[in-house]
């Protein structure tokens, strides 16, 4: 095992190029995730969550464009890699998950056929071992391995998506990306797969990067959260700690928005506004005007992330460590 | 059902059902899409509707706001037998007091039009304003009430220039154009941003206080439901298998499926450890077999869950459940 850590993205920077000009979409987004951890992003719309998964896939299209930064994998330069060094490093390495994966499995071949095609094309087994890894994989994910023969229609929503978990784990992938997997699925259905996922953390000792806009699906096995707003990370610190002691004014009124379904019954703060339009950022601090507190820096300077506590990143003038 | 006075409750849903057939003519079926619905709406009251896709919660919704009319039952609105009077679709008169308001902000205005226009026109076909500055000042009062200011600057504003939160807003301004009684919410903060659902809830809890408005609050997520709600009904499979006050049934639910479902929540300080055992599954709504509908996934199921579809059983503190581990008042007496 090298000494580099898993996965590290340094000051990733991704741009749309749209009719009114360029627009960052991530600005400068850079984070470690070690081995064996879950690291949770949580973001709303327009944060860049989606696209630092996209750029991390390299799935990203014109008119969006990686313009800066590196991620590496175990110390390799993804963003570096040709299309040919690439197909084996996706699945193998990192294999992802996305929200609408439950729609991209193709329609017409049975969900055994999907998985042992992507043994086969990668691991060049036999067709015979690849069917009983395939049952395996979805015993892994708990759907009866008889449903091998069943096509996509025939699954609900809940077991598609758990047909994607198990597809990303066809490889044995140390790292896999999970971007909203369970947004699309019903409460139960949701804490059956999320579950699912905290178990196979244990089991395989699987690192992943759990991206989502809902803090409180996270909040029962990332290891650690980084909080993005308008394409930049705010905050990152251990879960129980950054719920514990939020330091951004923008953790702290994300977390006073969740009604909770358990404890006092507080009235809701919310945070007033709503997220910038990201083609016309104020200067200086993106979230100062929903910022109770700002101050005249915050409408000059942009702040930058550092270290107020042992592990805790914050972008915010007014914290200090 | 309970009447402790003589004024009716501004709603009243008597075991409304609503069959749809489905599979074509040669091998017709029936999806049950809602079965033997009662409950109550009173004034100044938020009544949470909750459920997972597919629970039939729309539905009520759809029946309640005519857009649809149901297969069997009544639907009392001031005591008065709505479908009596008017079959087919909701009049004007109707509309004047029932509104609704939908999960999609986007599309439900008009690109072509400004939010001023949006508000106007209700104002004008209910006959609340007269055209000239009454109508200016009437929709400057309800962008106000609705916090959207400054007001004449919102109005002169296209949909698409005002973001999910805002959008959603000016739903709910146009609902209240009329001074309906009741509004019919149906998920309307499912596809905002977090930080910006607090505020609909609390505009959704001023109008109640403010105004006496009620409301039936349609959602799948059971915390929202207890932020704003004075009642709550659970569904599962177009059964309402448990309704009461909202406090009391979360702190102590009674129907396995609501357990299951408050087992399923994520909280902040949650663990997984409350995970309840019960079979996954979706329920059969096409041509369902007897029993209850959620016997198949119970854990407490019982051989008289799958012979028989419990009735709703009245209990304490205004409670009632649907479930045969709670028998009928008749029936536990002669036991």
């Amino acid at each position: 095992m090298g000494s580099a850590p898993l996965l590290s993205v340094e000051d990733l920077v991704v741009v749309y190029q749209t009719p009114s000009g360029p627009v960052r979409a991530v600005d400068r987004v850079s984070f470690v995730l070690e081995r064996g951890e879950v690291l949770g992003l949580v973001g709303e719309s327009g944060s860049g969550k989606s696209t630092v998964a996209q750029a991390l896939a390299r799935i990203l299209a014109p008119p969006a464009m990686i313009t800066g930064g590196r991620v590496l994998f175990e110390g390799h330069d993804v963003l570096a890699m040709n299309e040919d060094e690439l197909r084996r490093f996706r699945w193998r390495k990192m294999s992802f998950v996305l929200q609408s994966a439950m729609n991209a499995l193709s329609p017409v071949l049975t969900i055994g056929d999907q998985i042992i095609d992507v043994l086969v094309t990668h691991e060049r087994t036999s067709k015979r071992i690849a069917r009983e890894r395939a049952a395996h994989l979805l015993e892994l994910v708990g759907i009866d391995p008889a449903r091998l023969t069943s096509h996509p229609h025939e699954l609900s929503g809940g077991m598609r998506q758990r047909v994607g978990i198990a597809l990303a784990l066809a490889l044995d992938p140390p790292l896999v990306v999970m971007d909203e997997p369970t947004t699309a699925l019903d409460v139960v259905v949701q804490h059956e797969v999320l579950s699912k996922i905290a178990e196979l953390k244990e089991k395989l000792g699987l690192s992943v990067l759990f991206i989502t806009h809902d803090m409180s699906v996270v909040s029962q096995f990332a290891t650690r959260i980084g909080v993005l707003y308008a394409g930049r990370l705010v905050e990152m610190a251990p879960t129980r700690e950054l719920f514990r002691a939020p330091r951004h004014p923008y953790t702290a009124g994300l977390l006073g928005s969740f009604v909770s379904i358990h404890g006092p019954r507080r009235r809701l703060a919310g945070i007033p506004g709503s997220p910038p339009d990201l083609r016309r950022l104020p200067t200086g601090c993106a979230f100062r005007a929903r910022c109770r507190e700002a101050a005249a820096r915050c409408a000059t300077e942009a702040p930058a992330l550092r270290v107020i506590a042992e592990d805790h990143h914050t972008a915010c003038h007014l914290v200090s460590p | 059902m309970s009447e402790p006075d003589r004024t009716p409750p501004l709603l009243e849903a008597q075991h409304l059902g609503k069959l749809y057939r489905v599979g074509g003519w040669l091998r017709p079926k029936n999806l049950r899409a809602l079965h033997d619905a009662s409950f109550t709406l009173d004034h100044r009251e938020i009544l949470a509707l909750v459920g997972e896709s597919g629970s039939g919660k729309s539905t009520i919704a759809r029946l309640c706001v005519r857009l649809e009319a149901p297969t069997s039952g009544r639907i009392l609105l001031s005591g008065r037998d709505v479908l009596d009077e008017e079959r087919g679709r909701a009049t004007l008169a109707y509309r004047r007091r029932v509104q609704m308001i939908f999960q999609d902000p986007f599309g439900s205005l008009n690109p072509a039009r400004t939010i001023g226009q949006h508000l106007e026109r209700p104002l004008l076909l209910h006959g609340k304003a007269k055209a000239g500055a009454d109508l200016t000042t009437r929709v400057h009062a309800l962008l106000d009430t609705v916090g959207l200011v400054p007001a004449p600057e919102v109005a002169a504003k296209y949909p698409q220039e005002l973001s999910g939160g805002q959008r959603q807003r000016v739903a709910i301004a146009r609902a209240l154009a009329v001074e309906p009684d009741l509004i019919l919410a149906d998920e309307p903060v499912s596809m905002l941003d977090v930080s910006i659902r607090a505020d609909i809830l609390n505009l959704m809890l001023d109008l109640k206080e403010k105004r006496g408005i009620s409301f039936l609050y349609i959602t799948h997520d059971l915390a929202s439901a207890r932020y704003v709600a004075d009642r709550m009904m659970v569904m599962y499979a177009g059964h309402i298998v448990e309704s009461g006050p909202s406090e009391a049934l979360l702190q102590k639910p009674l129907h396995p499926y609501t357990k299951l479902l408050l087992s399923a929540i994520p909280d902040l300080e949650g663990s997984f450890a409350r995970g309840l055992p019960a079979r996954s599954g979706a329920p059969a709504l096409v041509d369902p077999p007897p029993g209850c509908p959620f016997a198949a996934r119970c854990p407490d199921v019982t051989e008289a869950c799958r012979r028989e579809t419990p009735r709703p059983v009245t209990r304490d503190e205004g409670r009632v459940v649907r479930c045969h581990l709670y028998p009928e008042p008749s029936r536990a007496r002669s036991e």
